[in-house]
């Protein structure tokens, strides 16, 4: 019989020996792994399941086992730093679907169907159109028989103001977006809808309304945003803070949402106002009201007046530093997508507020009207 | 259970090799059969009875056979040992859609509809039917002893890489196995190029392209350009023979870690030049085996040619229908079945007078105008897609091209590439067997020798196949990357 030569012997030893060993680092790795959150990824890691104990759990067990070792095998940071470097460095494009790169270094969200909504390829159906109408209707009944004032905001996505960024091979349909689609009724209707865009188009010439490296607006557009929404309310007599562009001067690192989930490690520097402190406000930590999806917290200003719900997701830290300053009080009600009103006039009626703003993500304008059968029709 | 699941790669696979290899070598089919059995129930709990009981059902029809001498009892048993397998696999794959279409005849005649629970469809239960019909057959016809060792049996039909997606292994081809398989160096080496090649054409090329056709036929025909839908169209045509080859390279590679030497199941289909060529190309266990025990019992070639074109479209409407309980897999096998009796009837002799690219073009035209029907849900949806592609859609227009990514286009073509084997220098058997001509695998795995290959050669296979196992490892590990956009209140 022929003997195998030595390159090939060597060879083969190597192929099955490497193998073999980052197969069992793996194992080795995952036995003494002990973070219990990922900070990348925003999130808790799933825990080992218990022993099953009833045929149900029998049943499910693979599943919660899965889970687990999705989120904790052994060199599971070291294979995504690896995939994460290979597509943004080799390939020039995000690693994770729910990360778009665009042009000139510019990070998009793709998660929530926010690419479909980009090339206007989600347009609301005329019955969903109507459900919108009646949610945003009845919410602001509810605070017009309260003779609260209320406001409904709509935060444009980052691709809104800025498509120019977006790729070149995302073409979009020439067609109404859910954006246009929502003030259009609100128009039509007579409801208290405010439309952040012009203000926000207007005010990228100066400076970056939007981070490149996150899903939302910078400090600059943040503010842009809060002049808008103190114009609109009908209010008297409010402080408002006023800046401009020139005295967002003072450099700040930022670490991305969208630059953390394409597992990218670089931090922008991006400009911020210190507003003249009319007050120095205090902020409580946010506290579970309804579940674990709606929180509250409030900040007080001794020095000014009224009392302000803002009901928000993610987009209203921005607002913080604007707002906060021009209220004596204000109760932030933390929630993502619009929420039924039978979770949220209850809260609205036990605070008591002067007055009322709403604020949601353009890409979840499509939740306005899934709230009409929860509340019924 | 899936191969390139974090849990396979990075405990069951790591475990099992230990433990294999940690205990004495009798105990080592138990070991793989106790192995095979987590792997099934992992992803059917309870349903794993069904296999259980086919397995000892038809373990025990085995024993009948091989003690009965009589010919007509010898006959008896293995028409019962069919009419039970064939049966099995009626009751959890077809009633659903047989009670549909008798639904169906039933409105039409104004008679009230039947109205039958739907049964869940156990996993891999075509494959392990088919195995175990293959060893009663071969126990009938002599070809293959019974297997006394229930274990050995049991390991047969429940051998984990092959019990979900195959590839069919015949039971004469690997019986000898089950008792002795020596393990070489060469052999395990030769395990993992398959299985790192497998491993990477399916989480680098196969799911890649699949995002794109699963978005492009997800679109209404109205929506659809004639440009997407022949895109949508490419990538599900590469998707799928990607995707299926790299399952069984997979399987092929792990059965050698563990000594067993499967029979191939791809040899570069798409490289096919006629309708018959290309089905000793795609799907080899398959095709082999429905001409083992389907077409050769039917009267196979030695009938008047009327006969063999019935036996043709007998085998093949029975193949689409082992795809899927569905019309459409209906189709796609009567549309196969029509081209190789078209073959036959003259269409070869014709295509053999042509230059080779009509013939290559000939062939990847009715295999992907059939995949049409293979993909869609219904017969609707592929009608309108046809009819998409043929212009009567959403208009002409370039909008395809908003698909293409960088990353599509590279997958294009490297999956194109990887489709006509430019790519068999990666594992030693491809490159052994590159000139292979008109489908047929040559020489054998026995011939296998690592040392054919330059240092050089071998020097940049473990570079390029180490690069692709990380990067595919990478891509499962960017699978359970779950980002939260929200911050925690």
């Amino acid at each position: 019989m022929q003997r195998t030569p030595l390159t090939a012997r060597l060879y083969g030893r190597m192929l099955v020996g490497l193998v073999m060993a980052f197969s069992f680092a793996s194992l080795i790795a995952m036995a003494f792994k002990q973070a219990e959150i990922s900070g990348g990824e925003n999130r808790t890691l799933t825990q080992l399941p218990g022993w099953p104990r009833t045929l149900a759990e029998w049943d499910s067990f693979p599943q919660r086992f899965d889970a687990y070792v999705n989120d904790n095998f052994g060199l599971r940071k070291l294979l995504l730093r690896l995939n994460s470097n290979f597509s943004t460095v080799l390939l020039g494009r995000s690693p994770s679907d729910k990360v778009v790169f665009g042009k000139d270094d510019w990070l998009f969200y793709a998660g929530d169907n926010s690419i479909e909504l980009y090339r206007n390829q989600r347009p609301l159906s005329t019955l969903q159109l109507e459900d919108t109408r009646v949610a945003l209707q009845r919410r602001a009944r509810a605070m017009e028989a309260a003779g609260r004032p209320y406001l409904f905001v709509i935060v444009p996505d980052k691709h809104t103001i800025y498509p120019e960024m977006m790729p070149t091979y995302m073409s979009r349909r020439d067609t109404p977006s859910q954006f246009d689609q929502v003030v259009a009724v609100a128009e039509a209707s007579g409801l208290p809808v405010l439309d952040l865009r012009v203000a926000l188009r207007q005010g990228k010439t100066e400076l970056p309304v939007y981070y490149k490296d996150d899903s939302h607006w910078s400090a600059w557009g943040a503010y842009l945003g809060y002049r808008r929404i103190m114009a609109a309310l009908p209010l008297p007599d409010l402080p408002v803070i006023d800046l401009e562009a020139r005295q967002f001067s003072v450099t700040s690192d930022h670490a991305g949402d969208l630059a953390r989930m394409a597992g990218l490690t670089r931090r922008e520097t991006t400009p911020i106002a210190a507003p003249a402190d009319r007050c120095a406000y205090t902020v409580t930590a946010f506290q579970p009201v309804v579940g674990d999806d709606i929180m509250m917290r409030r900040t007080l200003c001794p020095q000014a007046k009224h009392k302000l719900m803002f009901v928000g997701d993610s987009f209203s830290e921005g607002l913080v530093a604007y707002l906060s300053r021009s209220f004596g009080e204000v109760v932030y009600v933390a929630r993502s997508g619009f929420k039924p009103s039978r979770q949220i006039v209850p809260l609205i009626e036990r605070e008591a507020p002067d007055l009322v703003i709403e604020e949601l993500a353009e890409r979840h304008l499509d939740s306005l009207a899934e709230t009409v059968v929860s509340d019924g029709r | 259970m899936l191969f390139s699941s974090p849990v396979f790669l990075f405990l069951f696979m790591p475990l099992l090799l230990l433990v294999y290899w940690s205990v004495p070598r009798p105990l080592r089919n138990s070991v793989l059969l106790v192995a095979s059995l987590v792997f099934y129930a992992w992803g059917e709990r309870f349903f794993a009875l069904v296999m259980l009981g086919s397995i000892f059902g038809n373990w025990l029809l085995g024993l009948a056979l091989e003690a009965l001498a009589e010919p007509r009892q010898r006959k008896l048993v293995v028409a019962a040992a069919v009419v039970l397998n064939i049966g099995l696999l009626a009751v959890f794959k077809y009633s659903e859609f047989l009670i549909s279409n008798l639904n169906a005849m039933f409105e039409a005649i104004g008679i009230a509809p039947v109205t039958v629970v739907s049964p869940h469809l156990p996993l891999g239960i075509s494959f392990f039917t088919f195995h175990a019909l293959s060893y009663v057959i071969d126990v009938y016809r002599g070809v293959a002893r019974a297997q006394r060792r229930p274990v050995d049996f049991a390991l047969y039909i429940a051998f984990f890489p092959q019990l979900i997606a195959g590839p069919i292994i015949r039971y004469h081809d690997i019986s000898e196995q089950l008792r002795r398989r020596p393990v070489t160096l060469e052999l395990a080496a030769s395990g993992v190029e398959r299985f790192l090649a497998g491993f990477g054409k399916k989480m680098l090329l196969a799911n890649p392209l699949g995002e794109v056709a699963d978005r492009i036929f997800a679109l209404p025909a109205a929506d659809l350009s004639p440009g997407t839908a022949w895109l949508g169209l490419i990538c599900y045509t590469l998707q799928i023979y990607l995707d299926f080859s790299a399952y069984s390279d997979m399987a092929i590679g792990l059965a050698r870690l563990f000594g067993f030497t499967f029979l191939e199941n791809f040899n570069y289909p798409y490289l096919a030049r006629s309708m018959q060529e290309f089905w000793r190309r795609w799907h080899i266990s398959l095709s082999n085996w429905l001409r083992d025990y389907l077409y050769i019992p039917l009267g196979g070639n030695r009938v008047p040619p009327w006969r063999i074109y019935f036996n043709l479209a007998t085998v093949f409407l029975l193949c689409g229908l082992w795809h899927g309980a569905n019309w459409t897999f209906v189709v796609w096998g009567l549309i196969h079945g029509l081209f190789l009796i078209l073959e036959r009837l003259g269409l070869a002799a014709l295509l053999a007078r042509t230059p080779r690219p009509v013939q290559h073009a000939y062939t990847l035209a009715v295999v992907s105008l059939a995949w049409v029907f293979f993909r869609a849900a219904d017969l609707t949806q592929a009608i309108a897609y046809l009819r998409a592609m043929a212009g009567f859609g959403a208009g002409w227009s370039v909008d395809f091209l908003s698909e293409i990514d960088p990353l599509v286009a590279i997958c294009l073509v490297l999956g194109g590439l990887a489709s006509a084997s430019l790519f068999s220098p990666l594992t030693s058997d491809w490159r052994l067997r590159r000139n292979q001509r008109e489908g047929r695998l040559d020489p054998g795995i026995g011939s296998l020798q690592l040392g054919r290959d330059s240092a050089l050669m071998l020097g940049a296979r473990l570079v390029v196949l180490l690069t692709i196992g990380l990067l595919a490892a990478g891509q499962v590990a960017a699978g359970t990357y779950n980002p939260f956009i929200y911050f925690r209140f």
